[in-house]
């Protein structure tokens, strides 16, 4: 456990160092910063019912389809607000189109932490073959797993720390800006698709990597893994990204997962986030075992 | 103790680095001299663990190096230094030794304090210990190569070309600190400078072509060369000679030949290295021979 502790922090101290980490993180701050510039207009559709919430200046404006099937677009009042269905009403609207905001920024601010993550972190266990420290490395009695987990571990510590402080300033950016908003559908959105998918990309980065002799096969191999990284992605936004219904549905509102699947009716879908994070372990445990196998292979020879 | 029984290694590709190779060796310190190629870092790779041969057996302290239980015990008291020696480049020295220290299993960071202070101090680091290795020359890589070998009183020390890129000053110190450690373990030193080991080794082997051509003492060795070694003032050696020096002296050139040049040559006391030549020589002709 000393061993493994000890591990992490000099990993954390180098990838530091290298300015690969810290650089990814900027990155995606950057990116978090840009989209929310470009996304001014909240707004989501779903099949029936309100079609969007625009809450500007102070005045919130409600678009819904009623009965008859027309649209009426109107400020919300106490007749409008009549209207909306059950799960709407009581909802401080301001707050929730702004913690809205903030998902619908996380979204695709993700897919640039996901692709960019991948090139970066590919070179973490071939660049020690590179500098030839694998050759003193294997001379200690350390066991491969260790190494392994070590290596994971400390990526996964040095991602969650920038994660962790991304969330913090922009969240804080979020409320500077545009006002109060709920903390808790947003901090969602991060544990339970941010954390895992960037925990899983980054883990079947290094493993498929590990196999690799140079930083640039670990690299051309990190560019083949981008297309994998994205489906991930995508799988992950349709399932998790909504996660903020478990909080009130209004939070399915403008998620991918919402806009296909429609939320009208107020089932949440836990099954679905469960299944999503289930298969996320099986995915770990077969990436694991392909990382233990190639580095078995490797000492054998 | 370590013993190897029939020793060989194929590399991929075919290229046969060691055949048949026997050889034990007991505590104190063992040299390992050869021509570059001749497998002195394979045999090293496969003691080291690191390696696993293509047949034959090694034990070493008693464990197989066939089994990773044994493979983990020889580790878990060994220190090594590869021929090809890599470091981060990001940390500093002090950083280096500590992380080394940590994956050796010496998890006491009071003990680790102590003991990379003390190699510091061996290798004379200590003044550039906070700069990044990357700003380190090659001999002071090559230090602190030694000192992360150093780390946890290995009882195996295999130390492949460790005075390659070291001054001369710095060469005896650091053959000096060997002698030192020799006493109560085991150090395998290889070399292609048969000066390297002629003061300190009292048993050494000479490798060619993946095999072990010679094996004793060095005054053996020396013995080997003795009445085959010549000095010529004057004229030139003939071409079938084979010419171990050159000096240039009042009287003219003098030329320290191994054969039998005739003549008015004169017999010369042999060194090690003329036991080396003479050794490598006579190998070639039987080969050639055959
Ligand atoms: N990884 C390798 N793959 C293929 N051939 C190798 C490899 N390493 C060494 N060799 C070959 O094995 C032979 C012995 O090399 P080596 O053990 O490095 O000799 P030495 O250390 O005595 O110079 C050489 O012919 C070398 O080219
Ligand atoms: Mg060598």
């Amino acid at each position: 456990m000393n061993q493994l502790r000890g591990i992490i922090r000099y990993e954390l101290l180098m990838s530091w160092r290298r300015r690969a980490l810290p650089m990814l993180m900027l990155t995606f701050l950057a990116a978090l910063v840009l989209i929310g510039l470009m996304i001014e207009q909240v707004s989501a559709t779903v099949d029936r019912g309100v079609i969007s919430v625009q809450v500007q200046d102070g005045v919130t404006t409600i678009t819904q389809r009623i009965e008859d099937g027309s649209i009426i677009e109107e400020p919300l009042d106490a007749e409008a607000a009549s209207r909306l269905p059950p799960w709407m009403i009581g909802l401080d609207l301001s707050q929730a189109a702004n913690t809205i905001r903030g998902i619908n920024v996380l979204i695709p601010a993700l897919m640039v932490l996901v692709v960019g993550s991948i090139p970066l972190l590919s070179d973490v266990i071939p660049l020690d073959r590179q500098y030839r420290i694998r050759e003193l490395l294997d001379a200690t009695p350390l066991h491969r797993s260790l190494y392994l987990i070590g290596k994971v571990l400390s990526v996964w510590v040095g991602l969650l720390i920038g994660l962790a402080l991304c969330f913090g300033i922009f969240q804080s950016v979020l409320y500077l800006r545009y006002g109060a908003y709920d903390l808790l559908p947003l901090l969602l959105d991060w544990l339970v698709f941010a954390i895992p998918l960037t925990l899983m990309t980054s883990f079947g980065t290094l493993l498929f990597t590990s196999w690799a002799g140079t930083r640039r096969v670990g690299l051309l191999v990190g560019i083949g893994l981008i297309p994998v990284g994205v489906y991930l992605y995508f799988v992950s936004a349709m399932t998790l990204s909504g996660v903020g219904r478990l909080v009130n549905p209004v939070y399915g509102f403008g998620t991918m997962g919402a806009s296909l699947n429609g939320i009208n009716d107020q089932t949440i879908a836990l099954e679905s986030v469960i299944g999503m994070l289930l298969i996320y372990a099986v995915a770990f445990a077969a990436v694991w075992m392909f990382g233990w196998g190639v580095a078995r292979w490797r000492e054998a020879r | 103790m370590i013993e190897i029984e029939n020793l060989s290694k194929t590399y991929r590709g075919g290229v046969k680095a060691l055949s048949n190779l026997t050889l034990n060796i007991d505590t104190g310190m063992f040299g390992l001299v050869g021509p570059n190629g001749a497998g002195k870092t394979t045999l090293m790779r496969i003691l080291a663990g690191l390696l696993r041969p293509s047949g034959g057996r090694v034990t070493a302290f008693g464990h197989d190096l066939a089994t990773y239980a044994g493979r983990h015990t020889v580790k878990m008291n060994l220190g090594y230094l590869p021929q090809e020696l890599g470091l981060y480049p990001n940390l500093n020295a002090y950083e280096f030794l500590d992380y080394m220290a940590i994956l050796k299993g010496i998890t006491d960071a009071g003990e680790r304090k102590r003991q990379i202070g003390n190699l510091l101090e061996t290798v004379r680091l200590t003044d550039s210990a906070k700069r990044p290795l990357k700003t380190y020359s090659g001999g002071m890589k090559r230090r602190i190569g030694i000192a992360q070998a150093l780390l946890g009183h290995p009882r195996l020390l295999i130390v492949d070309e460790p005075t390659a890129g070291l001054d001369p000053e710095e060469r005896v110190r650091f053959r000096n600190l060997l002698a030192d450690m020799a006493v109560e373990r085991t150090i395998i030193l290889s070399t292609h400078i048969v000066e390297d080991i002629s003061q300190s080794c009292n048993d050494l082997a000479v490798m060619r072509a993946g095999t072990v051509v010679f094996r004793g003492a060095p005054a053996d060795l020396i013995q080997r060369a003795r009445g085959h070694v010549w000095t010529l003032t004057g004229q030139r050696p003939a071409e079938s000679l084979t010419l171990v020096s050159t000096l240039h002296l009042q009287q003219g050139v003098q030329y320290r030949v191994l054969g039998d040049p005739g003549g008015d040559a004169l017999p010369a006391e042999p060194t090690l290295e003329d036991g080396y030549m003479w050794l490598m020589q006579s190998a070639e002709l039987s080969k050639t021979a055959k």
